[in-house]
């Protein structure tokens, strides 16, 4: 922001843009006459933003061009037309310099004309056009009107942005109490706003005067019976509880916590003469419903234009949609812990649903009655705005001249909801252990895997486990002597176990060595035969999984 | 006014899309809308489905091998951008504690609904 004071060669502490035509006075002035490092009564004008990412970090930094016009104490002459003024210099006709460069169709038009007597007399711009004689500045809403009829007759403007110096909203509220009698135990504000409001606020009561306030940065204030007074962005908080036992026969009842409106006509803060930001938006689904129409009227000071006014009335309209299926819920029993503001899971016919508790009683017969509302973000906003009828006095800015272009605005409310269900199964795994070929250990009698094997339980200990064979027996040759068959080699045979010889002759053997098979006994057979053509394993080796489940258990999530 | 069947279809498609990441974490404070992850104990990837022109299955299977000191006590499904690491949180849920051990496998399975 900056402040300016009309150019006068003795006063050297003259803070003036340097873009422009104004470069040229700085380097001739400016050689001789230092610019001043300190001024007082003057502002800094920076851009103060929140990041919108987790850090939240808030960020101050230098403005450009771009953001701001400044206002330059340059006058421009002005020459009324209909529904247009010209401007031009002062001594001749030339389009003049605003902003750094000539004023045509195709540059950057002021935002508005300000009276050079009196500045509380603005005009909007809506256009700039070329004309043979300095340039054509378009105005809303002006059609069949003369500047006259606004008490605007100077013939001199400046151009630029107008500012108005304010205190952050969070700040200001502590400010007004700090100024006010009252007789509140604790005034505190949460969080730190970034919204910067200036308004003038003698003889306006607090509680007007910071509702006024709450409109602009949607903060909400919330006072309990002890006399603590809270100023916060969200009033509501989760509590991790439910509501539900109703005692006896409680009832339930939709008790809508604002009027209905089904038509909303959001004004905002005008700035210059020609402004109208009065949007009135209908939602025609509703009024055809309700057969008639309901209308409700809402001043926003944030609203400076009229698209933001047209989003303001729909966002209204959807929200009051909501409040009307606010719910009443009586006799409540054992829940006298509950205060207003809690987000709580209120357990109906439906299913479970978050509610926001909005008004309670709690009675001596130990039961609670509700006022409970759907919960969504934005609804401080909502009964901010619903909530009080009572208004500032801006009527030096107010503009209530009828409008030249009717528009239409409708509003429908269509909603799409988007739902969760889950479900989780745990199931019980007994043992697992990976695929791998039969230890000697576990192919112990009476455990020996032999044939077509699917499934096999331990007898003894240990967990049940799986099998799958066929697996795989060497066949070798050998030969007998006494109690003793010998090999070439005995790997992969089990230390005890039966083997087939020749496809006929089946023996039992206790012991095993690297080339031999002792304590051979026949088991069926005619004889053992000396010299063994093809020698293997009765039971083959299986592939052994043991992957045990149990049941599958199912819960809700 | 009705918002029609063909959009919900196109935002089940786009849903679809937007799930590829089911954690599971060890902390059970209650859940918000505001919440923006999880106290991750194992990240796997579900299973997404369309099932039919309003919905979504999310599956996601912790087997045997996935074994956790600490217990289970919420569930979290996201979108995360493999190629430049950004995420979008998309749902959280507090669960009832559990134990994940080499004895059991757990399965999580959700069904997201346009309507």
């Amino acid at each position: 922001m900056m402040a300016y004071t009309f150019p006068s060669p003795t006063n050297s502490t003259r803070v003036a843009p340097k873009a422009g035509r104004a470069n040229a006075i700085h380097d001739e002035i400016g050689a001789v006459a230092e610019e001043p490092t300190f001024i007082d009564n003057a502002v800094h004008h920076v851009r103060y933003e929140t990041t919108q990412d987790l850090s939240k970090k808030t960020q101050v930094s230098k403005p450009n061009q771009e953001h701001f016009q400044p206002t330059h104490p340059r006058r421009y002459r002005l020459t009324e037309e209909d529904s247009s003024v010209r401007l031009a210099h002062l001594d001749h006709e030339d389009a003049p310099f605003f902003n750094g460069e000539q004023m045509s169709a195709t540059s950057s038009r002021p935002m508005l004309l300000i009276d050079s007597q009196s500045h509380i007399l603005r005009l909007r711009t809506q256009s700039l056009s070329d004309t043979n004689k300095g340039v054509r500045v378009g105005l809303n809403n002006m059609r069949g009107k003369s500047l006259d009829v606004f008490g605007m007759n100077a013939s001199k403007v400046h151009a630029g942005q107008i500012v108005s110096i304010g205190m952050r909203s969070t700040d200001l509220v502590e400010k007004l109490f700090s100024k006010g009698l009252h007789g509140l135990t604790s005034v505190s504000t949460a969080g730190q706003s970034t919204q910067f409001v200036a308004q003038n606020f003698n003889s306006i009561v607090l509680p007007t005067a910071i509702r006024y306030i709450g409109r602009n940065d949607h903060f909400i204030m919330y006072y309990d019976r002890f006399g603590n007074f809270l100023y916060a962005p969200k009033i509501f908080k989760n509590k991790d509880r439910q509501l539900g036992n109703q005692r006896g026969v409680g009832e339930t009842k939709v008790n809508p916590i604002v009027e209905v409106a089904n038509r909303i006509t959001v004004k905002g803060k005008g700035i210059a003469l020609n402004d109208s930001l009065s949007v009135q938006v209908d939602d025609s689904e509703a009024q055809k419903k309700q057969g008639a129409i309901k209308q409700m009227r809402i001043k926003d000071p944030t609203v400076n234009n009229e698209s933001k006014a047209r989003v303001t009335a729909g966002q209204l309209l959807r929200l009051n949609k909501k409040a009307q299926g606010a719910l009443q819920s009586n006799k409540h029993a054992q829940s006298w812990d509950f205060e207003p503001g809690d987000i709580v899971e209120y357990k109906s016919a439906i299913g479970n649903t978050k509610q926001a508790i909005v008004e309670l009683t709690h009675s001596s017969t130990g039961e609670s009655h509700f006022q409970l509302i759907s919960y969504e973000a934005g609804l401080e906003a909502v009964i901010n705005s619903f909530g009080d009828d009572a208004d500032i006095d801006d009527e030096k800015d107010a503009t209530d001249y009828s409008n030249q272009v009717v528009s239409i605005n409708k509003s429908g409310v269509g909603s799409i909801v988007l739902r969760v269900r889950g479900g989780i199964d745990v199931r019980p795994v007994a043992h697992s252990l990976s695929r791998s070929l039969t230890t000697d250990t576990n192919n112990a009698s009476p455990n020996h895997h032999a044939g077509m094997l699917l499934g096999h339980r331990n007898s003894g200990y240990g967990a049940g486990r799986s099998a799958l064979a066929f697996g795989i027996s060497p066949r070798i040759s050998g030969s007998h002597a006494g109690t003793t068959i010998t090999v070439t080699s005995t790997n992969g045979f089990a230390s005890s176990g039966h083997l087939i010889l020749d496809d006929q002759t089946f023996v039992s053997y206790s012991g095993l060595g690297a080339t031999t098979f002792t304590g051979v006994t026949l088991v069926s057979g005619a004889s053992i035969p000396g010299s063994i053509g093809t020698l293997r394993m009765l039971r083959p080796r299986a592939h052994e999984m043991r992957n045990t489940k149990g049941l599958r258990i199912r819960r809700k999530i | 006014m009705p918002m029609l069947n063909s959009i919900k279809r196109r935002l089940v498609e786009h849903l679809a899309t937007l799930v590829n990441e089911l954690h599971v974490g060890s902390d059970g404070t209650i859940a918000t809308s505001e919440d923006g992850g999880a106290r991750t104990l194992a990240r796997v990837v579900p299973r997404v489905q369309i099932l039919d022109d309003t919905s979504i299955l999310v599956e996601g299977v912790l087997n045997s091998s996935h074994v956790f000191s600490k217990a289970i006590q919420e569930v979290y499904l996201q979108y995360k951008d493999a190629n430049t690491g950004e995420f979008i949180p998309v749902y959280r849920a507090d669960i009832h504690s559990l134990t994940k051990s080499a004895e059991n496998e757990v399965r999580f399975s959700f069904i997201l609904e346009v309507s």
